[in-house]
């Protein structure tokens, strides 16, 4: 299990914003660590550790209803800054305010969930700065690192890849699942039906380079 | 790997219910991390055996295969209702679970969740408190009693026509066997017997052997068994989806409510008994 002293002051892009469902949860792991991202009524994303105080269900398992997420278990219901409002099981109780969650500051940006782990984050997530469509993310059966070393010439996350005449540029970024990593692409500039398309197949080729088939990344995105 | 943890190998348990082990039949099965070897010969005699050979003290008691790898201070525990002569016992069917077997054991003494995992079953959203109830040690059997449970249920058996407000009484009679007795819809002055015997295999995989013995004229074995092994694989959604995996002993590490008695009573009572297997590491971390 590992330690709950919050993490370092670094912003990691875990999903593609329209993979966390309107009123719905989705489980997520960064390197050992289970989150859930959920969305309330309102729209905004929350990014916590997945698991309810209570008896330890994953709060991934719960359902929303307006802007409360509510543990699938025994039902307790957690608002939006992440502090239990009710136990169905004793409805006259005040619920104390240490019962909470484990909250982590998240932003919505460029199409992206983007979660830093710090007590106390002083940054903001670094900016694709052109406006993205959103492509797909995929699970590459390598570790984040090599990754990060094969895709290194092209810059400091999000990348920027494909930069040839023709061929659809896209922004990446990643996550480390523990061994293994998700890429998150996203394409810049014309994002119309056939080049979406375009995209993706591109996308997946280059998941085949990275995990050492016969095309070499450079190929794909050089 | 065999475990070391003496409160653990003291203790009986269950390899299953006996029609489990055809006749004839030599099968394996692992119990605390053992290997080990069940031949059944003939109909009434089983023998039992350790990965080198060595033999598992085994005998069968209430349709099941009890043994144990260490030395149990008492004898195993006793169910009166098995003698009833108008009781229907049912073998529901055993179900792997990957969590800790303390886990799966408090998950049954829990009444909280029925309305959210059990819903129109067992419970009903709209009527979800936890009243008080009572809980004690008995001194003499080692064994926890939670008595004077109520709950409203829909359906609060597979004979259950309508709602009804079931009683409810619970008995851990070692850490990993449990059994609660609860009203029958069609007999209620009298209980039904609702069993889990767990077999702990890893420290976060657990077999449970749902057992039942019950008053019903009316519903086959089939619907019985049906209707059990639907609570379970609820349960088991649940149960797999717990962190941690091994129950935590350390205070301030979960956060128990009123309604919690039972549970609370249940792990004091295993960190009396130095319970190490299926039970979490001490950690520097409370509860995130």
């Amino acid at each position: 299990m590992i330690a709950d002293a919050g993490g370092p002051d670094r912003w990691v892009a875990i999903a593609l914003a329209q993979d966390v469902p309107m009123a719905g949860t989705r489980a997520i792991l960064l390197s050992e660590r289970e989150l859930v991202a959920w969305r309330g009524a309102d729209g905004m994303v929350r990014v916590w550790n997945d698991r309810c105080p209570h008896r330890g269900m994953r709060l991934s398992f719960g359902f929303v209803r307006e802007n409360v997420l509510n543990c699938l278990y025994h039902g307790w219901q957690y608002v939006g800054s992440g502090v239990c409002q009710m136990i169905p099981a004793h409805p006259d109780l005040t619920v104390p305010p240490t019962i909470r969650a484990t909250v982590f500051a998240a932003v919505e940006q460029d199409g992206l969930v983007w979660v830093n782990l710090s007590r106390n984050p002083t940054s903001a997530p670094p900016a694709i700065g052109r406006v993205a469509t959103p492509v797909a993310s995929i699970a590459i059966d390598r570790p984040a690192a090599t990754i990060a070393a094969d895709l290194a010439l092209f810059g400091a996350w999000p990348v920027s890849v494909a930069a040839a005449p023709g061929r659809p540029e896209l922004a990446l970024a990643m996550h480390d699942t523990g061994g293994r990593a998700m890429l998150h692409a996203l394409m810049l500039g014309d994002a119309d039906a056939a080049a979406r398309a375009r995209a993706a197949r591109l996308v997946r080729r280059l998941r085949a380079a990275l995990e050492g088939g016969d095309e070499s990344v450079a190929a794909v995105v050089g | 790997m065999r475990t070391d943890d003496l409160a653990a190998l003291d203790q009986w348990y269950t390899l299953g219910a006996i029609n489990d082990f055809p006749v004839g039949t030599t099968r394996p099965a692992i119990l605390l991390g053992a290997d080990l070897s069940v031949a059944r010969p003939v109909a009434d005699r089983f023998a039992v055996t350790e990965a080198d050979g060595a033999p598992v003290e085994a005998f069968i008691e209430y349709g099941h295969l009890w043994v144990t790898l260490g030395t149990p201070e008492r004898p195993l525990f006793y169910i009166p209702e098995w003698r009833e002569p108008d009781r229907r016992a049912v073998y529901c069917g055993a179900v792997r679970v990957r969590a800790s077997g303390l886990r799966v054991i408090e998950n049954f003494l829990d009444l909280a969740h029925f309305p959210y995992v059990h819903t129109e079953i067992l419970g009903t959203e709209s009527e979800p408190e936890v009243a008080k109830y009572e809980v004690e040690r008995r001194a003499d059997t080692d064994e926890l009693w939670a008595t004077k449970c109520e709950f409203y249920q829909p359906k609060a058996a597979a004979s259950a026509e309508s709602g009804q407000i079931s009683q409810y009484m619970y008995r851990v009679v070692n850490p990993f066997n449990v059994m609660l007795y609860k009203t029958p819809p069609t007999a209620p002055n009298r209980w039904d017997v609702v069993a889990l015997f767990v077999q702990p295999v890893a420290e976060a995989v657990s077999i449970g052997h749902p057992f039942m013995l019950v008053i019903d004229d009316t519903s086959t074995d089939a619907g019985l068994i049906a209707f059990q092994q639907m609570i379970f694989l609820q349960d088991k959604i649940v149960l797999e989806n717990q962190r941690p995996r091994l129950l935590p002993l350390q205070p301030g590490r979960e956060t128990p409510t009123r309604g919690d008695l039972s549970s609370v009573l249940y792990r004091r009572w295993l960190k009396e008994k130095n319970l190490a297997f299926g039970v979490e590491e001490r950690v520097s971390v409370p509860n995130a």
